[in-house]
């Protein structure tokens, strides 16, 4: 092996081992999403997600009809339809059955504000 | 211990135990550092490709041994073993006078030649390898695609083809007749097991379940395209539109997009026999909570 080939070689391992750790896989943005999680999180509460979902967090969120929402965040898709980004995910809070017909999840009748507050909350779940 | 004084004796047991945390540091280290190069555009070093080329070669000897292939006049090699190599084998194998596809030549290890593969292994060496694939070499297990009868045919047309020439390989293959494929019929899902539920087990990995889902269970299932499975038993929904019925869930695993037109699913080609045993699999997924009947 030459030597300025194993030079990089140990260079390359000094920083991945300084990186190591810092891995977010989720939408490939680092910039905070739109919305408040805290406020999220009191809506997914007081809306009734628990009642069909698991939701890591709230209290009591623990229904089965739906899938659970651990690891939300790192879905490839949601309802397995949409690309899972933060507007898609408000877009489907708002109105799940004008996204996909045949969805068993009801139409919430949340504002805009309040879907983008849930999306904020279920951003932080991964 | 004449020779060794007590002295000495400690001498060697800690020499020892110093090697073996050298040891073990130094694989941490191989590990973890990624000094290793996976680049596919060389081979692995001399003394890797010896230790796994050697591992490859006596782990499908021991297993192999035990098949008996059938007499060479139960097997179609002229007809249904051709057809069948140049749908599923050409593209990485080649065939005499015909090249691997440009996908197959940037692989490594490289695909073996036909010719190679004749002369240097038994039939039964040749199913086995057919049938159950190699992990981490690139090629596939056929079980869960072929039957029996076709993978042995592809034996006998592998075999046949040393004494193929350029010419003759043509013109057999001009020859050959194209036929509808077989009706589905009960395949042998051999390495999976007897029960219902470890053969739904097994095909979880056969179709791919494992590229998309976390499945509780099964090592290598952790991507987060689709929903995890954990829990699927008692979930009320299937795809957030079916009731979970075990009907519905084989309904579901053979025709996704029959169901829910917008779906990311992709429908696998999975016959009714093995949507039943991965039924059967996914119902044994309970959800961590108590479930009220």
């Amino acid at each position: 092996m030459p030597r300025p080939e194993l030079h990089r070689i140990l260079l390359g391992i000094a920083a991945s081992l300084l990186l190591a750790g810092c891995q977010d896989y989720w939408a490939g943005t680092s910039e905070p999403p739109p919305g408040d999680p805290d406020k999220g999180a009191e809506l997914i509460s007081s809306q009734g997600c628990g009642s069909c979902h698991i939701v890591p967090g709230i209290i009591g969120a623990d229904g089965l009809a739906g899938p659970s929402l651990e690891n939300i965040a790192l879905r490839g898709y949601l309802a397995g339809v949409l690309p899972n980004t933060h507007d898609n995910m408000v877009q489907w809070l708002l109105d799940p059955p004008a996204v996909d017909p045949r969805t068993a999840m009801p139409d919430l009748g949340l504002t805009q504000a309040q879907a983008t507050d849930i999306a904020a909350y279920l951003d932080t779940l991964k | 211990m004449k020779f060794l004084g007590t002295g000495r004796l400690r001498t060697v047991i800690l020499t020892l135990l110093a090697l073996g945390i050298v040891g073990v540091l130094g694989a941490v280290f191989f590990v973890y550092s990624g000094i290793y190069n996976v680049s596919a555009l060389g081979q692995h070093t001399q003394p890797m490709y010896a230790l796994i080329d050697d591992s490859l070669r006596a782990s499908i000897r021991l297993r192999a041994s035990a098949l008996e292939p059938p007499p060479d006049t139960e097997t179609d090699w002229r007809n249904d073993g051709l057809l069948l190599y140049q749908a599923h084998c050409v593209q990485c194998h080649g065939a005499p006078g015909v090249a691997p596809d440009h996908f197959a030549l940037g692989m490594t290890p490289k695909p073996t030649a036909t010719m190679e593969m004749a002369r240097s292994r038994s039939k039964q060496e040749l199913f086995w390898v057919i049938k159950h694939g190699i992990k981490m070499s690139g090629m596939p297990a056929w079980e869960y695609r072929l039957t029996d009868q076709q993978m042995w045919n592809l034996v006998a047309f592998i075999r046949e083809s040393r004494h193929l020439s350029v010419a003759d390989y043509q013109r057999l293959a001009e020859q050959a007749q194209p036929h509808e494929p077989a009706p589905p019929q009960s395949f042998d899902r051999a390495g999976a097991g007897n029960s219902a539920v470890a053969k739904g087990h097994a095909a979880t990995h056969q179709y791919g379940c494992v590229t998309c889902h976390v499945i509780p269970g099964v090592t290598g299932a952790t991507s987060h395209v689709g929903p995890s499975l954990e829990g699927m038993a008692d979930r009320a929904f299937i795809a957030g539109i079916l009731p979970n019925t075990p009907e519905n869930m084989i309904h579901w695993l053979q025709h996704p997009q029959k169901i829910d037109p917008l779906t990311a699913m992709p429908p696998l080609g999975v016959t009714r026999e093995d949507a039943e045993n991965m039924t059967a699999f996914l119902a044994t997924l309970k959800a961590d909570r108590e479930v009220l009947p």
